[in-house]
């Protein structure tokens, strides 16, 4: 019986040591993001454990031709590097060296999802959603970083943002022109609250700040809009979807009203047959205005400070008129006299 | 003891005569008719001189029979009855309602009538009212020589509120002591109190107008009970408290204003009232004015009680050097921030009760949505910057005018 115990220890001792001699032979592992993994927003965070002593560097190579290098430190194992996705697929080679002898390459393949690139905006086949916040993956963070959230959910942000937790890892999405109020004071809570809506089911509990999806009703907490756009007419897809997050990037963006493109872009993207710049209003078909009336270029006469482009006959959020139309009463016309005015 | 007999029977035919004496004094009164008819109403209410023309002579008196009263005719026995059924039985009963007046209750009729002859009205003991009640109520004698505001009806006479006999209310008054007496003649304001639509609660309290004003009057305007309307309000504004319309929990004062020295100048006075109306009005909070609710709102200089005393230009004006101190050069930071449709209200960035982190009463944090943003001001010597919930970082300076990027 011992005799036998024994012999299961030594068994067990072999077998584990030719696992770890196998995993020797590469000399780093890719423990963030899976392979074939799909986002929805543009950064990717790569988490590179170094499995041999002689590596001194890391290369993360997109496929475009931009590189990131890292310094390997001989008391640092784990390192992690955040890399901007372009929209679609995205191929990214993580790449070890001894000086500069090239020791191993790991390739990984990744896909941007965005509802703002006509045909890039189907999920692909075979990618799984990437989720990072579970608890077996921060496991491995708990070393270096304090996976604890601190963010403060009593909507009394911090005096001083840098001390939320999140921003340590998450600081570098802020470098907007314009933010927005939430997320530049770091209450991400308030939106990441791990819970989950009726798009989104099927991603219950893969992380802990999972946000619900349709999103309107973290917007309205705030906002306080949607009991007036629903009781409008006619209402713009998005709108009726309760996803505001489609047209705006809740962390902030380059454009006016954290619109993820300017709003002449951003309408066209999905209303490509108007991109043409031109838009026929049935009494502009004449010569003279080149068969058309214009949708953006000069000044908005009706909105002085801003340039003319979609939402300045079209409510973007919803209206009583046809087409979404800025119109009063119930002549669709009555648009055209916000700048018409004779 | 002949003597003393004598003596309560002159008491008691003095009772008896102050009867026929009330009688006279209204044939008097009748007889003065036309002349009275040309007082204002304000000098029939205040006129408070009882000193008659005549002889007031009560009337079994001026009869010269004693044995109305007394039991003999020289008046010099004993009297009929005990007062005050000897009064009763000319005088309706003086004693039939819920309180009665302690020298009424006694009997004591004659403490303040004198029952033979008087030189004044109602065949009283002293010639104005208030002295004949200060006479035994020494205290609220003192208190009306003393006191620096005294309520015109209080100093005019004390039965203008008091029935000097008895009453179904507490001390005699006419009507109930804490809102019901105070309406009989302030009825404008109990048309207001009730009609407005936001109302203050102090009005649903036990005491009721009592709760901040003392009806004799006091050293205070308006007879406030105490020295200022602050200290005032923040005997009950010392906790918080809930609207009766919305149940809005509000802020308790007290607190919020030890907390945040830095006072807005009608606190600094200790004049709440400068922009509240304590008897209720149909703006937020009871304000007089009108003032928005909201983080946004259509700029109105009529919408903001605040331009009662600021001036709008320091809004209205796009480019100033001298209307207002936030401006990045000649640049009006405020005409950017709250002029136009969707304007930033005074509230997004100004407390205006008191602040302690930054000058100007600009608040710590600035509410939108369920969020309260902190709005990281700092101040140079010549403008300053904040990061709030709207933007990054922004800089303004009124002698270097400063680009922001972001």
């Amino acid at each position: 019986m011992r005799l036998l115990s024994l012999t299961l220890l030594l068994l067990t001792a072999l077998f584990g040591k030719a696992e770890d001699a196998n995993l020797s032979a590469k000399s780093i592992e890719i423990i963030e993001p899976s392979n074939k993994s799909l986002y929805v927003g543009e950064r990717a965070t790569f988490v590179v454990k170094v499995l041999s002593k002689e590596i001194n560097r890391l290369i993360i190579a997109q496929d475009e031709g931009t590189t990131v290098e890292i310094k390997v430190l001989p008391v640092k194992r784990t390192y992690c590097k955040t890399i901007n996705l372009h929209v679609g697929d995205n191929i990214i080679h993580v790449k070890s060296y001894r000086g500069e002898t090239l020791i191993d390459s790991v390739t990984t393949e990744l896909y941007f999802l965005s509802e703002l690139f006509e045909g890039l905006d189907d999920e692909p086949e075979g990618f799984e959603r990437h989720y990072f916040h579970s608890d077996t993956k921060e496991s491995s963070c708990k070393a270096c970083h304090n996976m604890t959230s601190n963010v403060p959910t009593d909507g009394e942000p911090f005096e001083d943002v840098t001390k939320t937790t999140c921003y340590e890892c998450h600081k570098g999405m802020l470098n907007t022109k314009n933010t927005h109020a939430p997320a530049a004071n770091w209450l991400c809570l308030d939106c990441h609250d791990g819970k989950f809506g009726e798009y989104n089911m099927q991603d219950e509990g893969k992380s802990k700040y999972l946000v619900r999806d349709p999103v309107e009703r973290n917007c309205d907490d705030c906002h306080d809009v949607l009991q007036e756009w629903n009781s409008k007419k006619y209402s713009h897809g998005p709108v009726n979807d309760g996803r505001c997050i489609r047209c705006h990037n809740p962390h902030g963006s380059e454009n006016e009203f954290f619109l993820r493109k300017s709003i002449w872009d951003l309408c066209t993207t999905c209303h490509a047959e108007k991109a043409t710049g031109k838009h026929i209003v049935s009494s502009f078909v004449f010569a003279r205005n080149q068969g058309a009336h214009p949708t953006k270029g000069p000044k908005d006469p009706a909105r002085p400070k801003r340039s003319f482009a979609c939402s300045s006959c079209h409510n973007p959020h919803g209206s009583n008129g046809i087409f979404l139309l800025r119109m009063k009463g119930s002549m669709p016309f009555s648009v055209c006299s916000r700048c018409h005015q004779k | 003891m002949k003597r003393r007999a004598f003596y309560i029977l002159s008491i008691l035919l003095l009772l008896h005569s102050g009867l026929f004496a009330a009688k006279a004094d209204t044939a008097e009164s009748n007889s003065t008719a036309g002349q009275k008819s040309s007082l204002t109403e304000d000098e029939k209410f205040y006129g408070t001189e009882l000193r008659s023309s005549k002889k007031v002579v009560h009337p079994p008196y001026e009869w010269g029979d004693c044995t109305v009263c007394h039991t003999d005719a020289k008046g010099e026995g004993g009297l009929v009855q005990d007062p005050p059924d000897l009064c009763y039985m000319c005088h309706e009963p003086k004693d039939g309602k819920k309180f009665i007046h302690g020298p009424v209750a006694a009997g004591a009729c004659t403490a303040c009538h004198n029952p033979h002859e008087s030189e004044n009205s109602k065949l009283l003991v002293a010639a104005s009212i208030n002295e004949l009640c200060t006479s035994c109520h020494q205290a609220k004698g003192e208190f009306l020589h003393t006191t620096t505001h005294i309520h015109p009806p209080v100093q005019d006479q004390c039965i203008n509120c008091h029935d000097p006999h008895t009453e179904d209310h507490l001390y005699q008054l006419k009507a109930d002591r804490f809102m019901d007496i105070c309406v009989m003649c302030h009825v404008d304001k109990e048309v207001w109190t009730k009609e407005v639509s936001v109302k203050h609660g102090a009005l649903n309290r036990p005491r009721k107008c009592l709760e901040c004003h003392d009806p004799h009057g006091s050293e205070n305007p308006k007879f406030l009970i105490k020295e200022t309307s602050k200290d005032l309000c923040l005997t009950c504004h010392n906790e918080r408290l809930v609207t009766d319309e919305d149940g809005y929990k509000l802020v308790n004062m007290a607190k919020h204003l030890e907390e945040n020295p830095d006072w807005h100048g009608p606190i600094l006075w200790g004049d709440c009232a400068a922009c509240h109306n304590p008897h209720g009005s149909n703006n937020l909070r009871m304000l007089k004015k009108p003032f928005p609710t909201k983080f946004y709102d259509k700029f109105d200089k009529n919408h903001y009680i605040c331009f009662e005393c600021h001036e709008p230009e320091k809004i209205q004006d796009e480019f100033t050097t001298t209307a207002t101190n936030f401006r990045n050069g000649d640049k009006n930071m405020h005409f950017l921030h709250v002029n136009g449709d969707k304007g930033r209200t005074c509230r997004a960035c100004h407390d205006f009760h008191g602040t302690k982190e930054y000058p100007h009463h600009l608040r710590k944090k600035t509410s939108f949505g369920k969020i309260n943003f902190p709005i990281r001001y700092i101040e140079t010597d010549t403008g300053g910057s904040c990061a709030p919930a709207c933007h990054a970082r922004r800089h303004y300076d009124r002698e270097t005018p400063k680009v922001n990027l972001k």
